[in-house]
């Protein structure tokens, strides 16, 4: 249902992400995740030499007495190999002073699939429409989603905090409004998104979001516009329960090149660095009792590796005959330098809806084949692709033909619908679609290289959860086989892993959880699930081997369950969910074919002792609040000048801010676009203090 | 203290407008009619007029030595010689660093300076500061508006743009100040120790009297050479690390709130230059300029024609009504919006003085008073439209208990009292 199926809207256009990436450990280690402390001893990336400031090759940080310092470190150069596309790189990484904001841009609808035999005219106002992701307003004003990591050393936790959807006509009539919905979570992050070895930054690397708006929270101007698209989704949308976005980003790269960044920053001009790339989606109707962010359907989660060459029109720059053999990886940071094409890829995660009743499989294939050349996005030809069905003893029918082709796919936004309907076998595929395994499977290959997941699939909207310290919270999850919940108890495990915490790298990997972070009430230890990662060379070898912590749940008939957390200690994990009744499959590096939440504890500050005339002293809360945000997400300074000395400094002006800065850490105001801290840890012992002293500070 | 018994109609001020030559000063008649004497209804039903002939009572010169006294022999626009409402008490004067009684109404005081103070401004460098319309010295205390921002003018010096931070002064009439110093009810609202006492009767309701007048003034700084033909001028002073400056003040804009009404009348004037001319201001850097008022009435238009002419020769000319607001909704039950670029410049499309104000608020004493802002949505802005105090008062700080303070957010300036004191 939803977006899977009828009807459909495709629209197109352009992302922009401008996260801050100071946190993000990739080029020094700049702070503990867990403690949420700077680090005393800094240092860069392993093979890597500062030279900027001053041959500084590690910084002592002993306080915020050296705040400033740290700054101008963060803000400098570090040379290596491997570094950002080249020799060198930054402290800070990529964007220092990115404010996370993220939007669409000249974003329009492409399509309309309908959902009855409406015929829609070319020119149906609907047609062209803005389609756009909306923030909340602070004082009247529209501020820009944002995106958050939630945990920040990690590639595979990006959320999305926005205020809705908006579709404007081309003559600024609101076609379709949503306040409010849901976030957005990243799936599927696809590392073989473009194999054109040009491709840097985030260009070879795409990932899809998934959030949904409430019918009590849409207003469709169907009456107001003679739209027959528009009222064949109004009616779709009476019918259901709310409208339903997936939308991919990829092709991403940003603009501004470390060195000449340094400089930037070396001549007072705090600039951000956005990445920008492509966006491409489909809107569709939510359904009663749908998760509103987690991906739908049935699961093709299994890649098998395949061969490829590129062909004509693959590849936007040439590759020198001397580069060295590319790593694949999934990086934050553009590649090092071109290489020689990789000759293995998977497809990327897809899922599957089934229409038995019109016998039509939808295929999201919005990041399912790769594109080979990052400026003309075409396809990679990997030749015939068809959707199979396995079933019984090792016997298969074929579905239908897949139309991957650059046309279709960018029309369509990733949707293929198979039809069955002539299908010489159809019976066949009748009796058997809905117990059996989908594939998509290359003919010139003979070879399946994407599957169904045999087991259970496991989703929730509890993707990513924060809580305190001696503090609980839950995560509600659905279990489904093939679509349809279970009927019986349901053993389900949980795996505890974390981001790799003492690794300085863009792209670290998810390794064992050593000492829990929390318990699951009512779950049952068992031994632990070892994992031979095949990690890339670039990670020691010691993080191949992964023991990890395995607990054992039921999941009663209905296929819901919710589990109660109890924390243990502060600190970022993830709980993997596993179906024991299959083979453990070993995770991809980018997770994509991982059941997985994000859970997040903060430290247990407590200041309720210290008095408040040391608590209205500048000093204290520089000391144990401001200065922490100051260094690591240097926009906020700009807008509350809280310094350090070598940036805006204004204490009195930030305390005149008190009563903002009071409702803008309200933890109401927690899901705002405008929320602050934009990183959401902000500890409940810290957001105590921060009332106490603009109480303080307002009372004069 | 009853408004005056004069009533002059537009029409009569408009012919005598008429006979007037471009450069004669108008009528000592013009201002003199207190718009109050015509009743509550006459303030809700033509409510512009109302603002305009408010206004004219009160830039009208005042007398000589006394505070909020109307001079019938002299002109509105006359120089040398202050407003009646430049005379009225500075809030500053009221609502005093250490909760003492604040002088009597007449005393002349405005800078917070010891009469021997070195720093008393002496007439020679006042002079020096460059002519003025009123001799009156506004001691601004703010420099910036309620939501934390600032906004500047530019003072250009080889080809470099610096600021000049706007500040405002907040001023109340005798009747006003009566409520708060020498109240009736004997709870002396000028400290915190006294409004707490307030808070705490049950048989208390903050009402001011139905003559009370609060003014908030926004002022641009003026250096000597500047062109000051467009404002009206004054000497201001602010404090500025630990000293005292003073500097030429040109008058950009003018809130006027009047208890003619039960939930008073706001009115709201700027002078005609301030959008293309004062600019936004955060994290030292100069921004665009304000604009246009976004709420402005163009029902106002009318009025600001026909009153600007009757002006003409004076510096009030220059002056425009940009809205009022009776009533939390319009007739289409609509929110009313009112604001001022010169003081609400980041919050005009939420900015509803009547709504906010009706939060003005005071609890127990470990309790704040709870916040202007409206957070429904995860949005934040100004409250606008039908406010609900007690509503607003349970989501915020649920089982505690709150009093309105009849919209006059300035009472929170109290401090508590000294010992001693």
């Amino acid at each position: 249902m939803s977006y899977l199926t009828l009807p459909q809207l495709t629209f197109k256009g352009n992302c922009f992400c401008n996260p801050a990436t100071a946190n993000n450990n990739d080029y020094a280690d700049v702070f503990d995740i867990d403690k949420l402390a700077i680090n005393p001893s800094i240092s860069p990336i392993d093979g890597s030499t500062v030279q900027i400031p001053d041959m500084e090759q590690i910084f002592t940080y002993m306080g915020p007495q050296d705040a400033a310092g740290l700054r101008a470190w963060l803000m400098g150069l570090i040379q290596g190999q491997n570094l950002d596309g080249g020799e060198y790189g930054q402290q800070g990484h990529w964007n220092y002073y990115g404010d996370n904001a993220t939007r669409f841009e000249q974003t329009t609808i492409t399509g309309y699939a309908p959902l009855t035999n409406t015929d829609i005219p070319a020119n149906d106002p609907l047609l062209g429409a803005t389609v756009s992701i909306v923030g909340n307003t602070y004082f009247g004003k529209p501020t820009d989603p944002v995106i958050v990591d939630v945990d920040p050393y990690a590639l595979v936790t990006s959320q999305i905090f926005s205020n809705g959807i908006q579709v404007a006509g081309a003559d600024g009539t609101v076609l379709i409004n949503g306040t409010g919905g849901s976030r957005a979570f990243s799936y599927f992050i696809y590392i073989y998104k473009n194999v054109d070895p040009a491709a840097r930054g985030f260009q070879p690397v795409s990932s899809i979001f998934v959030s949904s708006v409430p019918s009590a929270q849409l207003q469709i101007n169907s009456s107001g516009v003679n739209s027959p698209a528009l009222s064949d989704l109004a009616a779709a949308v009476q019918a259901g329960a709310g409208l339903n976005m997936r939308y991919c980003f990829y092709n991403a790269i940003y603009d501004i090149e470390p060195q000449d960044l340094q400089k930037s920053f070396a001549q007072g001009q705090y600039i951000p660095n956005p990445y920008k790339g492509l966006v491409l989606g489909t809107i569709g109707v939510l359904q009663p009792g749908e998760l509103l962010t987690a991906p739908l359907g049935r699961k093709m989660y299994v890649q098998n590796r395949f061969q490829y060459q590129l062909g004509p029109g693959c590849g936007s720059a040439p590759v020198p005959a001397n580069a060295p053999e590319r790593v694949v990886l999934v990086s934050k940071g553009p590649m090092a330098q071109p290489a020689p094409p990789p000759t293995q890829a998977t497809l990327g995660c897809t899922l599957a809806q089934v229409d038995s009743v019109n016998r039509v499989v939808w295929l999201d294939t919005i990041s399912t084949f790769p594109e080979c050349n990052v400026q003309t996005n075409q396809k990679l030809d990997i030749g015939v692709m068809q959707l199979h069905l396995l079933y019984g003893a090792g016997q298969r029918v074929p579905i239908g033909p897949i139309d991957y082709s650059q046309t279709p796919y960018e029309a369509r936004g990733g949707m293929v619908s198979i039809s069955w309907a002539t299908n010489p076998q159809a019976s066949l595929v009748d009796q058997n679609i809905a117990t059996g395994t989908l594939s998509i499977f290359s003919v010139d290959r003979n070879q399946d290289l994407l599957l169904e997941i045999p087991g259970i699939d496991i989703a929730t909207d509890d993707r990513a959860i924060y809580f305190q310290e001696q503090g609980s919270a839950t995560i509600s999850i659905q279990v489904a086989y093939k679509g349809q919940p279970p009927q019986t108890d349901t053993p389900l495990n949980l795996e505890y892993w974390m981001c790799a915490k003492d690794f300085v790298n863009p792209s670290k990997p998810q390794v064992a959880v050593v000492d829990r972070y929390f318990t699951v009430e009512g779950a049952t230890q068992l031994p632990n699930t070892s994992y031979n990662l095949g990690l890339p060379p670039f990670c020691p070898p010691s993080m191949n081997q992964q023991s990890v912590i395995t607990d054992r749940v039921t999941v009663p008939p209905g296929g819901k369950l919710t589990l109660n957390l109890t924390a243990l200690r502060s600190g970022v994990s993830m709980i993997r969910f596993v179906d024991p009744s299959v083979a453990a499959v070993t995770p991809s590096f980018a997770w994509d074919n991982v059941s997985y939440a994000i859970v997040r504890i903060l430290p247990l500050d407590d200041f309720s002792q210290v008095p408040d005339d040391q608590v209205k002293t500048w000093t204290f809360m520089y000391q144990n609040v401001f200065s922490y945000f100051s260094l690591l997400y240097p926009i906020m300074s700009k807008r509350m000048p809280w310094g350090p000395p070598n940036a805006p400094d204004d204490p009195p002006n930030v305390a005149t801010f008190a009563t903002q800065i009071r409702q803008l850490t309200d933890p109401q105001m927690w899901n705002s676009t405008i929320y602050m801290p934009i990183t959401r840890e902000l500890s409940a012992g810290k957001r105590a203090l921060i009332e106490r002293w603009c109480n303080l500070v307002m009372q004069g | 203290m009853k408004p005056r018994q004069t009533i002059v109609p537009l029409t009569i001020l408009l012919l005598a407008a008429i006979s007037l030559s471009q450069t004669a000063a108008p009528s000592p008649s013009l201002g003199a009619e207190d718009p109050r004497v015509r009743g509550p209804q006459f303030a809700k039903d033509s409510a512009p007029e109302f603002a305009w002939l408010l206004l004219l009572n009160l830039v009208s010169p005042a007398k000589s030595g006394q505070r909020g006294v109307r001079d019938p022999g002299k002109s509105v626009g006359a120089e040398g010689v202050p407003s009646v409402w430049e005379t009225y008490r500075n809030i500053s004067t009221i609502y005093l660093p250490d909760g003492s009684h604040p002088h009597p109404w007449n005393d002349q005081k405005e800078l917070p300076l010891p009469p021997n103070s070195p720093f008393n401004p002496s007439p020679a460098a006042l002079q020096a500061l460059g002519p003025v319309d009123s001799p009156a010295i506004h001691y601004l205390y703010e420099d910036r508006m309620i939501d934390g921002n600032q906004i500047c003018t530019l003072d250009v010096v080889n080809g470099i743009r610096k600021p000049l931070i706007v500040r405002y002064d907040i001023r109340d009439d005798r009747a006003a100040f009566d409520y708060i110093v020498n109240s009736p009810s004997h709870h002396y609202l000028y400290n915190l120790d006294g409004q707490e006492e307030a808070y705490k009767d049950p048989k208390f309701t903050f009402a001011f009297p139905e003559d009370a007048i609060e003014i908030k003034a926004s002022w641009r700084i003026l250096k000597p050479t500047d062109d000051a033909s467009r404002y009206w001028t004054a000497y201001i002073a602010w404090e500025e690390q630990g000293n005292i400056k003073f500097a030429r003040g040109g008058l950009t804009g003018i809130h006027i709130i009047s208890k003619i009404l039960p939930k008073w009348f706001w009115a709201t004037f700027e002078q005609a230059d301030d959008a293309a001319s004062t600019f936004t201001y955060f994290g030292a850097t100069i921004g665009s300029a304000v604009g246009r008022n976004l709420t402005f009435n163009n029902g106002a238009t009318k009025f600001n024609v026909e009153f600007d002419k009757l002006l003409t020769g004076t510096k009030w000319a220059f002056y425009q009504l940009q809205g009022w607001q009776t009533d939390f909704v319009d007739g289409s039950n609509q929110p009313v919006l009112l604001a001022n670029t010169q003081m609400e410049t980041s919050f005009e499309k939420t900015s509803s003085c009547m709504s906010c104000h009706l939060l003005a608020n005071i609890g127990p004493l470990s309790s704040v008073r709870f916040d202007l802002w409206d957070m429904a949505g995860g949005n934040i802005g100004g409250y606008v439209g039908n406010v609900n105090f007690q509503q607003i008062a349970a989501q915020e700080f649920p089982n505690v208990t709150f009093k309105e303070m009849d919209y006059v957010w300035a009472l929170r300036n109290a401090k508590p009292k000294s010992k001693g004191n």
